[in-house]
């Protein structure tokens, strides 16, 4: 008897998740729309960022020749060494050309995405066209590209044309529910910091503030605008900031659930990446992830977008 | 109702609820299993190698089996196109130390002609790229800490090697004057809060010097 309560028990919390996970809810309305513009716009603006070295750095006679380069690309994935045969066995182009046509198709597929027009198609083709810069010539890979690459398979997958798209004009669709999608979003987030602050906590360095220290004063990466060098003296700080980041990421998973905490923990999420974004000059890396979170954690509800509308 | 009109009739329904939903769930509960799969495996290194052996060569027998199912092809190929196959231990378990390249440009009086740190790059974003190019010659430094590289290492050190002396064969190849290219290899040493206090500044340790004419 008590077996089949418990069961019973058991299966009433999964019929609950699955419910939870099916609901509809109303601070989700406004997501599809405004994730696929972001990470459109985002993508292009990025793209725009290395236009100017583009050949330099992914180029047959780049700094690190693209045959170098794409040595060690793994299976599936088409270098731009490769996609320059390509565009010259299908248009004869040369690399000067191949370079060409790679910028437009980048770019077109980053607004097409944007503006959801054949928005899963435009997701999938700049998928294709980003692992190629990113898993192709992988010495130059960090951070941003695998959130990039995060956030366009996310596009691809999740029905993000159905609101505010061409596609739904042009192909009369209607609205479905994306909470679920989103769901899967605000998990994959949880993962990340969690094991993060894991990770960081492990190490000394991030406790006695020395981390921080040496992520600020790096020679290429570190603003050097800034003079870091009071932190020696008020050692205090950086050691609290260290600490800081470790709480945040660590219990993200569990303060950004919850009703009373959500906003809070959001607004310090953000505020990190900002610093990130001030201090490091890692500005993509850190519009990205402020991307990711405000898409699935900020209340895109008819109500509160209608408030921001009027303020 | 014979049993090919059942079938027929069951078709539609069975596509719109059954079989959608249960995708979605395989979908989600295969996603989730990769990057948990990926996140323990880092986690598990991370744990080993900075409290228990202290070697960051050292594998454990879960990270084997996890790194064995995670390359099969297909989930490779999965993790790659969904950004899953990455762990997220970014600036973790600490700060990874940071590299420098000089290059330095002669003519053919062997004469220094420039001298500089960083490529022709137009934009910080490039600048960014280069400096976690940059990051991966920490192998080089590992492989000089007398530790004795496996085979597998053995390649990515002489693949760096070979990035090195691509990057100085093309300042010979595109710039007109220059006949010889020497670069050199610097381990940024920065002082720790403690050292700079005591007027430590950063200092910059050779690790290896390159030529290409």
């Amino acid at each position: 008897m008590r077996h089949l309560k418990s069961s019973g028990s058991g299966l009433d919390l999964l019929s609950k998740i699955k419910a939870d996970i099916e609901r509809e809810r109303n601070t989700d309305y406004y997501f599809a729309p405004f994730f696929r513009v972001l990470v459109g716009l985002f993508c292009m603006l990025h793209f725009l960022s290395i236009i100017s070295d583009f050949q330099v750095l992914y180029g047959k006679n780049g700094f690190v020749p693209s045959e170098v380069g794409e040595l060690f690309k793994g299976y599936g994935i088409l270098g731009f060494s490769e996609f320059s045969k390509l565009a010259f066995s299908a248009f004869g182009l040369n690399e000067a050309g191949s370079i060409i046509l790679f910028k437009i198709l980048y770019l077109f597929f980053s607004l097409s995405l944007a503006l959801g027009f054949l928005t899963r198609l435009s997701a999938l083709f700049l998928l294709i066209l980003q692992i190629t810069l990113a898993k192709g010539a992988s010495l130059y890979t960090y951070g941003v590209d695998n959130f990039t690459t995060i956030a366009l398979f996310y596009c691809m997958v999740f029905p993000l044309n159905r609101r505010f798209s061409i596609d739904s004009l042009i192909f009369k669709l209607k609205p479905t529910s994306i909470s679920k999608y989103r769901k899967i979003l605000q998990i994959h987030l949880c993962f990340i910091y969690f094991f993060s602050g894991f990770e960081k906590a492990l190490g000394e360095n991030w406790w006695n503030g020395e981390s921080i220290w040496k992520a600020l004063t790096m020679p290429i990466l570190g603003n050097h605008s800034y003079d870091f060098s009071f932190l020696a003296t008020w050692s205090v700080l950086p050691t609290v900031i260290g600490w800081s980041v470790i709480v945040i990421e660590l219990a993200y998973p569990f303060f950004i659930f919850r009703k009373s905490t959500s906003k809070y923990w959001l607004a310090m999420v953000v505020s990190m990446h900002i610093g990130i974004l001030l201090f490091l000059n890692l500005y993509f890396f850190s519009a990205i992830m402020i991307i990711l979170n405000i898409s699935a954690f900020l209340n895109l509800s008819k109500e509160e977008v209608g408030k921001a509308k009027i303020v | 109702m014979n049993n090919y009109s059942r079938f027929k009739m069951s078709v539609p329904g069975f596509i719109k609820g059954v079989k959608r939903n249960n995708l979605f769930l395989i979908f989600t509960a295969f996603h989730f299993f990769v990057i948990f799969m990926v996140c323990f495996k880092s986690l598990v290194h991370t744990i080993n190698t900075t409290l228990i052996t202290k070697n960051r060569d050292d594998k454990t027998k879960v990270e084997n089996i996890i790194g064995s199912v995670l390359s099969t092809t297909a989930i490779n190929f999965y993790g790659t196109y969904s950004g899953t196959i990455n762990p997220y231990g970014y600036f973790a378990p600490n700060v990874a130390s940071s590299y420098i390249i000089e290059f330095s440009c002669f003519n053919e009086k062997n004469k220094l002609v420039s001298k500089f740190i960083l490529p022709p790059f137009k934009r910080v974003e490039s600048v960014n790229r280069y400096s976690a190019l940059l990051g991966n010659f920490q192998e080089i430094l590992r492989d000089l800490d007398n530790h004795k590289p496996k085979k597998k290492d053995e390649i990515g050190l002489k693949y760096l090697n070979v990035v090195i002396k691509a990057m100085s064969k093309g300042l010979v190849n595109k710039n007109k004057g220059t006949y010889k290219v020497k670069s050199i290899l610097f381990l940024y040493d920065q002082p720790t809060i403690d050292s700079f206090r005591i007027k430590n500044n950063a200092k910059l340790i050779l690790l290896k010097s390159y030529e290409a004419s």
